[in-house]
């Protein structure tokens, strides 16, 4: 699950408070399973289940909502356009964290995108680079922080925001000053415009997650244990992603893959 | 992202089987490892005849996909991985309850991971050795639209004819890994008893 730069506003006021009620998990006595809870470094779990506990609520109170923006649902052509629109406006710190993590082709792609889709694709709506092979990437100063050698840190589970980690809380506190969609709309007077897309920004990242959080949930006896675990994997896995589409490639692979269809 | 380990038996059975192959010609370890592909795509195949079944009940063609699970997943191995350093502690008579349990455990996720997989297309993209014994087969999975490609790599194992599967890992995440963790925060809470994890995923299936 990805966070948003935008709702640091929103961590900053919840955290501290949070921190300061927050009760440490006992480290056991047995020598395997205290270097398996070492291992998984979560010392606010009894805190962090608390509030996966009250994310769950909202995504399945808000879980009508989700349903109606999905394809063949009324909603799904307007949900299709803003959450494009939210992509769009990612874009520029995407690049910027590209070019920081020495991702040329990836911070390549990012332009090309931002600069067709807010042109051609009429302010984002439309994801015309898409059509020509350069699908959107995700990235983020937390990752920018990894990739420069910073541990992850102890695992942390943020209201609304979900799964995290010290590290990656820190990109979202850095990106609050640094998100240059959020930058222009303060210097433009229009800061009330950055909270609606931070509010809408946050939104489609939990209606996006809510499919994959309730397979995990059905397949999984404690749904939190399961989500950490998945959270640290997906993590250490996106750190070694270039995220350089086929088409920007100079020297294209010739994979003679096969192709199977499943279901058809 | 690392493969997943495998039971010291395995280990053992596939040594032999990687030395032979060896031996045989210098091609036979590319021979080995295209197996392992063929594999991948013959129960690929396999799914997809069960899926686009449409004549079929959707329980009839649930139970279908299971028991085909069932007949490609290392499910003891599976089992004894997923509770470790639980299983060496528990009685024999206390792991033959939890296999037989974890067994349809297996079918469920993995029927829940892939069901909804209907008219996508699987693509390998690449093969390559992973931990001792095991290789790892990577494709992509795409949607017909193409707006979603996720990246699946399947750890196989077993000799030449008898490949099985060890995990499944989509898009980084592996699917034996995350079991393990989700079933070790349930068992420290539960004083490492297997029973009482056994009690709980049987509760789970009813």
């Amino acid at each position: 699950m990805k966070l948003s730069s935008t709702p640091a506003r929103v961590i900053a006021a919840v955290l501290p408070p949070l921190l300061a009620l927050s009760a440490c998990v006992t480290l056991p006595s047995d020598p395997a399973e205290r270097a398996e809870v070492e291992l998984i470094n979560d010392p606010m779990e009894p805190m962090n289940r608390e509030i996966y506990a009250f994310n769950t609520v909202v995504r399945h109170t808000l879980e009508p909502l989700r349903k109606s923006t999905i394809r063949g649902e009324p909603l799904a052509p307007i949900w299709l356009g803003v959450s494009n629109v939210l992509v769009n406006l990612r874009e520029p710190l995407v690049f910027a964290n590209d070019l920081a993590q020495g991702h040329d082709c990836a911070a390549g792609a990012s332009l090309r995108r931002f600069m067709v889709n807010s042109t051609l694709g009429i302010g984002g709506i439309f994801d015309v680079a898409k059509s020509y092979g350069i699908d959107a990437h995700d990235n983020d100063v937390g990752r920018t922080l990894a990739i420069y050698g910073l541990p992850e840190g102890p695992y942390l589970m943020l209201p609304i925001l979900g799964p995290a980690d010290l590290r990656a809380t820190a990109g979202i506190a850095a990106e609050y000053f640094a998100d240059p969609v959020d930058i222009g709309l303060s210097r433009a007077g229009a800061s009330a415009a950055g909270w609606s897309i931070a509010a809408l920004d946050v939104t489609e990242r939990n209606f996006e997650a809510a499919p994959d959080l309730e397979k995990l949930e059905r397949t999984s006896l404690d749904g939190y244990a399961a989500l950490r675990s998945a959270y640290r994997q997906s993590q250490t896995e996106d750190i070694k992603e270039d995220n350089c589409p086929e088409v920007l490639q100079t020297n294209s692979e010739s994979s003679g893959a096969r192709t199977t269809d499943i279901g058809k | 992202m690392a493969p997943t380990k495998i039971s010291k038996t395995s280990i053992r059975l596939l040594g032999c089987a990687a030395v032979v192959s060896l031996l045989v010609a210098g091609g036979a370890v590319v021979a080995a490892t295209s197996q392992a592909a063929m594999f991948v795509q013959k129960a690929a195949t396999e799914a997809i005849a069960i899926l686009s079944n449409k004549s079929l009940a959707d329980q009839d063609r649930r139970a279908q996909f299971r028991a085909a699970i069932l007949k490609h997943f290392d499910a003891p191995a599976i089992g004894q991985f997923v509770v470790q350093p639980y299983w060496s502690r528990a009685s024999p008579e206390q792991q033959s309850r939890f296999q037989s349990v974890f067994a349809g455990t297996l079918a469920k996720i993995y029927t829940d991971r892939f069901y909804d997989y209907d008219g996508q297309s699987l693509q390998i993209k690449s093969i390559q050795a992973g931990a001792p014994g095991t290789t790892m087969v990577r494709s992509t999975i795409s949607t017909p639209t193409g707006r979603n490609v996720y990246d699946v790599d399947w750890i196989v194992t077993g000799p030449a004819g008898r490949e099985k599967f060890l995990d499944v890992v989509i898009d980084g995440v592996s699917t034996s890994t995350t079991t393990k963790q989700d079933y070790g925060s349930f068992l420290r809470q539960a004083n490492g008893n297997l029973d009482a994890l056994t009690a709980a995923l049987k509760a789970r299936a009813n």
